[in-house]
């Protein structure tokens, strides 16, 4: 009891909440961030006065947000372009400063941008890169040893992996301009990595990349949140990137979050249908089946309805006892569609 | 012809948008013939007169090339390089307008801008340093010297189109010009009078087309020539203009050909 | 620190090997430079010609002034050549690249190219002011001494002063003519500030501090120097390497990122 009460005093308040804030490795709360975006004048009038004084107006980017993300966990943070996606990241890194809010990271605030906390986080821009044009990939990652002061040894196993994780032995030693898009991606990835950081931010990391490469870009990601233990945060517009990777995401729009939460618990909280789609043989549709769903799409012989969870049970049964029923599938609804129905009741 | 007026309005609006730059530029101006001033002041500090210059009219040389230069020397003929390397000629190759000539009448507001400014400098180092000036007797040469103005800004924009031609065939635009700027700097009368330089080499410097640009004008305007020289150098002035121009058309028409052929 | 020392060691290399990627380009900078240097060498000395001395200074003692300068000027376009290219990285976003780095981001914005072209022109004049030393008489260890100290104390100004782009740089992205005017500034040290007439030589030499930078050292070399000029001088550089300082940082608490 006595040795209790000793623990707690030489904790004090602040040790045990440091505690509890270093379990989870990103605490955000009542995160706001307002920029003033200043007016361009026209006219040559405006344009002579703008050389004394200049209009502006407050963007309200981020909105008293609060989360928190614990140790090798692999967020996704949804939006549309302008939601705040980028703004939060920022301030996760660092890089801005929060108007209201406190941000801690690690047990760091970012914004304080010690050494300690930066050589424990990797950013990852989409289009912004740190290689240099003119020289090998090599070259910017020999220079990132030094930086982030990585022995030898560290240094060639961490290289050999994260080459061998994206196949690109054979290029390092080619100049980054005369690689593809894809390569170079990969080259950014391997030199944002090669500290072994606990946290990997991704900027909207599929952006501009074909298919395949996009692909290539997801598997990576998973791989490496397996393999390293890393917490890793992306944000995305693109659905298949949070679809495939995230079991948590959160989705915000204009600066506020909407939802946050498993993927499955997004669906079955809003999408309140599902998509029965039904194939025929020789395009003989039953009229009854089509009066379940007035907008039902029909082509050749295959008939997709959207029909209300409480029906498809009963739409089923009914199913199996249409003649000519070659086969049908019960599906959730594109998770596309179902963020685009939160968006629009969430700016309704 | 209202498209140029409107391309002219657009340029003068640019310049305000980098307002910090623009105030910049403007005190750039003043200093470069700052030091040259007082260089040449401290030379005459022990002299009567130097180089057939005396100190009057030397000191009213280096002042003149704050004017000289501003409406010479501004040029944004550059741009044409930009348009070149960045592929946004395309654009404007695309659109129902003479490329070079929304460029000249670009230059025209470059110009009237820089004409303006430098008169307010002038008359702001006149009030500060109470220079001694040699002012011109007629009105005669007045209109000479405008007239020398004139094929002096010609000559530099012609030259500018040519070095941005450059653009047409290699990244390496600005190199050349670099090199190209020191050169004029120096052989074009912006630093001292060239006739301060004796023998050969001075004939050179009256031979070659960088003269025309700063040094003859001045000279025009301190009555410096006598009638024989004064033709003289209108005519070499004309014929560098000639010159330089139907270069400057043969490099923007193969240029050009080269660069839509390869559709970069 | 060692670290900063190794980081700053491979970025130059990697900047020399840079350049010659671009070899066309490089010829024609290197043969401006020694252009620009010859034809004001030649101008001096078209003056010098007609004239023996210049507010009270020979051919040697002029000539070791304009050395001076192209050590003083060679030196810090050397070291700080990054500093023209900064405003490209905030425009583009690649600042917050480096801001996300352990490594101090003014040192890399101030330190992170050195120039080939620039380092090559050092070793001649080197050579010709330790030739010109032995022209200009009566050189004393002392001399020397203050001489290279207050060399430093010129790149110590310097630097303040590219801090102070930077700084700007991130406030209004505006900054290309800065570095324009500081050389304009700095140019009109080619020549002994004494030929400029007052009120501009006390303005050149301590409210802009050209004469300090460019003129003190020779004037200490020559014994020509008085120990409160010395003094103030170096108080000059160190507050004005503190209050640049400063400005970054400040400047730094107000970035905003350029939005994705």
């Amino acid at each position: 009891m006595a040795l209790g009460r000793v623990i707690l005093r030489s904790l004090g308040v602040g040790g045990y909440h440091a505690i509890l804030t270093h379990m989870t490795t990103i605490t955000v709360s009542h995160l706001t961030k307002h920029y003033a975006v200043y007016h361009k004048s026209s006219g040559f009038l405006r344009s002579f006065t703008s050389l004394f004084h200049r209009n502006y107006h407050t963007v309200k980017a981020v909105e008293d947000i609060s989360f928190t993300i614990a140790d090798g966990d692999l967020v996704g943070f949804i939006g549309p372009n302008g939601a705040g996606k980028t703004t939060t990241l920022k301030c996760l890194c660092g890089l801005l400063h929060p108007t209201q809010g406190n941000v801690t990271v690690l047990g760091s605030t970012p914004a304080q941008r010690k050494s300690t906390f930066l050589t424990q986080i990797a950013l990852v821009m989409g289009q912004k890169n740190q290689l240099w044009w003119d020289l090998p990939a090599i070259d910017t990652f020999r220079l990132n040893k030094e930086i982030y002061e990585i022995n030898e040894q560290m240094y060639d196993k961490t290289l050999d992996e994260l080459c061998h994780m994206l196949s690109v032995e054979r290029l390092l030693d080619t100049p980054v301009r005369q690689l593809s898009l894809g390569e170079r991606m990969k080259m950014e990835l391997i030199a944002s990595l090669l500290h072994r950081p606990k946290i990997l931010f991704l900027d909207e990391p599929t952006i501009g990349l074909d298919v395949l490469m996009q692909k290539v870009m997801r598997d990576f990601i998973h791989q490496y949140n397996q393999r390293f233990h890393a917490t890793i945060l992306l944000t995305s517009h693109y659905m298949r990137d949070v679809k495939e990777l995230c079991k948590r995401i959160i989705v915000i729009d204009h600066g506020k979050i909407i939802y946050d939460g498993t993927l499955s618990k997004l669906i079955s909280q809003y999408a309140k249908h599902k998509i029965v789609t039904a194939v025929f043989e020789k395009e003989s549709i039953p009229t009854d089946l089509l009066a379940w769903d007035k907008k039902a799409k029909v082509f050749g012989g295959k008939v997709t309805l959207t029909i209300s969870k409480k029906d498809v049970n009963q739409l089923a049964r009914k199913l199996l006892a249409f003649k000519g029923l070659q086969d049908f599938t019960i599906e959730e609804p594109e998770i596309e569609d179902i963020v685009r129905i939160i968006f629009s009741k969430a700016s309704a | 012809m209202k498209k140029y007026i409107t391309s002219a309005s657009i340029a003068f609006g640019e310049y305000f948008v980098y307002r910090l730059n623009f105030i910049l530029w403007r005190v750039r101006n003043i200093l470069s013939v700052l030091m040259m001033y007082f260089l040449w002041h401290a030379v005459y500090l022990t002299r009567i007169d130097m180089f057939t210059y005396t100190r009057e009219s030397m000191l009213t040389y280096i002042l003149l090339i704050i004017f000289v230069g501003s409406v010479v020397l501004s040029t944004r003929a550059y741009k044409i390089a930009e348009d070149i390397t960045t592929g946004n000629l395309k654009t404007f190759l695309l659109q129902p307008i003479n490329y070079l000539g929304v460029a000249l009448s670009k230059e025209v507001t470059d110009k009237l801008i820089n004409i303006t400014f430098s008169l307010v400098e002038f008359a702001i180092l006149f009030i500060v340093l109470h220079p001694p000036l040699v002012l011109p007797q007629s009105m005669g040469t007045l209109f000479l010297f405008a007239i020398a103005l004139f094929l002096g800004a010609s000559l530099y924009f012609e030259f500018g189109v040519i070095l941005s031609c450059i653009g047409f065939w290699s990244r390496e635009v600005w190199a050349p010009r670099f090199l190209f700027y020191i050169i004029v700097t120096f052989l074009s009368g912006m630093y001292f009078p060239l006739d301060i330089v004796e023998g050969p080499l001075g004939v050179v410097l009256t031979l070659l087309p960088f003269g025309y640009l700063i040094y003859f004008p001045i000279a025009v305007f301190l009555e410096r020539l006598p009638p024989s020289m004064l033709l003289n150098g209108f005519f070499l002035s004309l014929l560098w203009l000639l010159v330089l121009s139907l270069v400057s058309h043969k490099m923007w028409q193969k240029g050009l050909r080269t660069f839509t052929a390869e559709g970069s | 620190m060692k670290k900063y020392f190794h980081v700053w060691q491979h970025l130059a290399l990697a900047s020399f090997q840079m350049f010659f990627v671009s070899r066309v380009g490089a010829v024609f900078f290197l043969t401006g430079k020694i252009v620009r240097f010859s034809l004001y060498f030649f101008f001096l000395m078209l003056i010098f010609g007609k004239t023996k001395a210049l507010v009270g200074y020979n051919v040697w003692e002029i000539i070791l002034f304009y050395l001076t300068f192209n050590l003083i000027d060679s030196t810090v376009q050397m070291l700080f050549r990054e500093v023209y290219r900064f405003r490209q990285y905030i425009v583009s976003g690649s600042f917050d690249m480096m801001l996300v780095k352990p490594v101090n981001a003014l040192f890399r914005s101030l330190l992170g190219w050195t120039d080939v072209l620039d380092f090559i022109t050092l070793v001649p004049f080197l050579a010709f002011i330790v030739f010109v030393f032995s022209k200009v008489g009566g050189i004393s260890f002392v001399g020397v001494f203050l001489y290279l100290s207050l060399i430093i104390n010129a790149l110590i100004i310097a630097s303040s002063f590219h801090i102070l782009v930077l700084a700007l740089a991130i406030l209004t992205t505006e900054i290309d003519h800065a570095i324009m005017i500081y050389r304009d500034f700095t140019g009109m040290g080619r020549v002994p500030i004494d030929v400029y007439q007052e009120p501009w030589r006390f303005f050149l030499t301590f409210v802009v501090p050209v004469g300090i930078m460019t003129s003190f050292p020779v004037k200490a070399l020559l014994g020509t120097l008085s120990a409160t000029h010395l003094v103030v001088a170096y108080i000059i550089s160190i507050t004005l390497l503190l209050a640049s300082i400063r400005l970054w940082y400040w400047a730094l608490a107000r970035y905003t990122s350029a939005s994705s």
